[in-house]
């Protein structure tokens, strides 16, 4: 009995070792940014992986206001709110179109939207930079927020039509005999009941949509227009030696999307992995 | 919803035809709108989704049979010349070949470390939702971000891998990582692993529960070893999550750009090393530095429609047999 107990004993020392080796792994890179953010440029010489001699911000400081983070952070909320709202809107009404009616076409439908998960975005985007060019929305805030309501289709009706489809259909039918229209049992009965759903789809584009660099990348060039990634990269290139500077942009960055992470660790699982398990 | 004998001129029109088209027919128009409620909600993506994804997508394909540099007037059609190209192209088959090999490495550590670690994570116990939440945080990380850190860690001067070697007595096994030609691409690889690898413990995991314990455990009993356990119940129950974290994982690499970019820069440095298709075709297409602002836009999108070809083909295969793979293992 008691060796039995002893080899359980060793057993959850060794799993919590590799596991704490496992976390190590991924936190270590993190802190030494974040140390790496309230260090001068000698002290990164001095010390490279050592602490910095006092943990004062004023790297942060220059970064707000000289590195144009702040109007970078505003751009980020601004094209990831907008793109989030008008992306859902749009995969919502056509998930419910798509799943809650029996029509000729309707798995082609789907198919149409869903395989734009397939289109590489360095494909797509060219033939859209080109018409942006065109009529002139290139450059502003405004073209991508108008690429992103559009971009995020596919992953919400990817996870929306499995999940309306799975509805009962009895309620619909009770409230269409009491007279309610096809809207307002949308609105008022199936919404409210999908919103785990729609939180899956909110996380899932919304991170993806704060985190995008590529598509800023390309159709922005105006530093009082760009986003957190593009902005970082853009005065990653001008100031090259300015490690302190880059380090606290990068950790203004991730400090909200990390800081919902820790809040809501479970529903951003959920929700992140929602599109794979639905596919 | 459908009515039968739906066969009169305005419902068999496109629903997206103009109201203007077909002035005369607007009494009975209007009644079918009413018997597909679902056009309605269906629409206003679809139209949003028609102009900016549908539409583009067919015009890529028409302007890669161009030779057009992306600036001024579009050159002349030479059909298929961009693509008879690209088959001798020696950098685009390098790109090919390292997003080829950046998958295979990818899937080979998902299918032990990852695995391994949710296998290990599957059990109760209080920290196991700590262990779970660190280990998939850098997902939720941008991939700028994430490629930051990493320059960080390896630079040679201020990194921390270097002097912390150095620092322990084993300053011979420093190395310039990222300067090295041998070395840049396998830093990718572990940078990417290091981003993703949350997502293949958390899929397993999850798969990994809806294997009863039960099962495991009469085969257990029954004198089976633990590998063959693992062989025979577990891992044939875990076929699904199988063919989620290998799908994903290959359109994800296959389609991949920020984090390359920002540990390789437009030309895959040092020396192409870290090249991928994603960076490729950028570079391509707008030019690879501000010394090198050749673009070719029409051969770019020759390079993106091959590529989306094999992606389509290719997801279309995998979720196909792997697919079959899960009825025959049921």
């Amino acid at each position: 009995m008691s060796a039995k107990h002893g080899r359980r004993l060793l057993g959850g020392i060794v799993w919590h070792g590799v596991m704490l080796i496992v976390c190590a792994f991924v936190l270590i890179p993190i802190v030494m940014v974040v140390l790496g953010s309230f260090k001068t440029v000698d002290q990164f010489f001095d010390r490279p992986y050592g602490l910095p001699e006092s943990f004062d911000f004023f790297n942060y400081r220059k970064a707000w206001d000289e590195a144009n983070i702040q109007s970078s952070l505003r751009n980020s909320v601004i094209a990831t709110v907008c793109g989030v709202f008008f992306s859902t809107v749009f995969a919502c009404l056509a998930s419910y179109g798509l799943a809650r009616f029996r029509f000729r076409g309707r798995l082609g439908l789907r198919l149409l939207f869903v395989g734009g998960l397939v289109v590489p975005v360095q494909l797509i985007i060219l033939p859209i930079f080109i018409m942006f060019r065109q009529i002139g929305l290139l450059g502003s805030l405004w073209s991508l927020i108008v690429v992103y309501s559009v971009f995020g289709i596919p992953l919400g009706v990817l996870v929306l039509t499995g999940f309306f489809g799975v509805l009962p259909k009895d309620l619909e039918d009770a409230a269409r005999i009491d007279g309610a229209s096809h809207l307002e049992v949308f609105w008022r009965i199936m919404l409210p009941l999908t919103r785990p759903a729609l939180a899956a789809v909110v996380i899932l584009n919304g991170v993806w949509m704060w985190n995008d660099f590529f598509l800023g990348f390309i159709l922005i060039n105006d530093p009082d227009q760009m986003t957190l990634p593009v902005g970082i990269m853009a005065f990653r290139g001008t100031y090259s030696t300015e490690w302190g500077l880059i380090f606290a942009s990068v950790t203004i960055s991730v400090l909200p999307v990390v800081g919902a992470y820790l809040l809501l660790s479970r529903q951003f699982i959920a929700g992140l992995t929602a599109g794979s398990v639905k596919g | 919803m459908r009515s039968p004998g739906g066969n009169s001129p305005s419902r068999a029109a496109l629903p997206f035809t103009l109201p203007g088209d077909s002035a005369g027919l607007h009494q009975p128009k209007r009644r079918s709108w009413e018997r597909r409620p679902h056009l309605w909600f269906i629409l206003p993506a679809l139209v949003a989704y028609g102009i900016l994804f549908i539409y583009p997508t067919i015009r890529s394909f028409y302007l890669s049979l161009f030779d057009w540099t992306g600036i001024g007037p579009i050159g002349k059609m030479v059909w298929l010349a961009n693509f008879k190209e690209l088959l001798h192209d020696e950098r685009f088959r390098k790109a090919a070949w390292n997003s080829t090999k950046l998958f295979a490495v990818i899937f080979v550590l998902q299918n032990t470390v990852s695995l391994g670690l949710a296998m290990m994570l599957n059990r109760r116990s209080p920290m196991t939702h700590v262990y779970r939440a660190i280990i998939f945080l850098p997902v939720v990380m941008s991939a700028v971000a994430t490629g930051i850190i990493w320059v960080l860690m390896l630079d040679p001067i201020i990194g921390i891998v270097n002097p912390v070697l150095r620092d322990i007595g084993l300053g011979s096994l420093q190395q310039e990582w990222q300067a090295d030609p041998k070395w840049a691409m396998k830093m990718v690889y572990l940078v990417q692993f290091w981003q993703w690898n949350g997502m293949a413990v958390v899929l397993y995991l999850a798969g990994l529960q809806n294997v009863p314990e039960d099962l495991r455990h009469a085969a257990l009993i029954d004198g089976a070893k633990r590998w063959q356990v693992f062989r025979d119940v577990t891992f044939p129950m875990l076929a699904p999550a199988f063919t989620i974290v290998t799908a994903l994982s290959f359109i994800l690499i296959f389609r991949a750009f920020d984090l390359i970019y920002v540990l390789g820069g437009s030309t895959g440095a040092p020396d192409g090393a870290t090249l991928v298709i994603g960076v490729l075709i950028y570079g391509e297409a707008f030019g690879t530095s501000s010394f090198n602002a050749a673009t070719r836009m029409s051969y770019a999108m020759a390079e993106g429609v091959t590529l989306f070809v094999f992606l389509a083909g290719m997801s279309g295969l995998l979720i196909r047999v792997l697919g079959r793979r899960e009825e025959a293992l049921h």
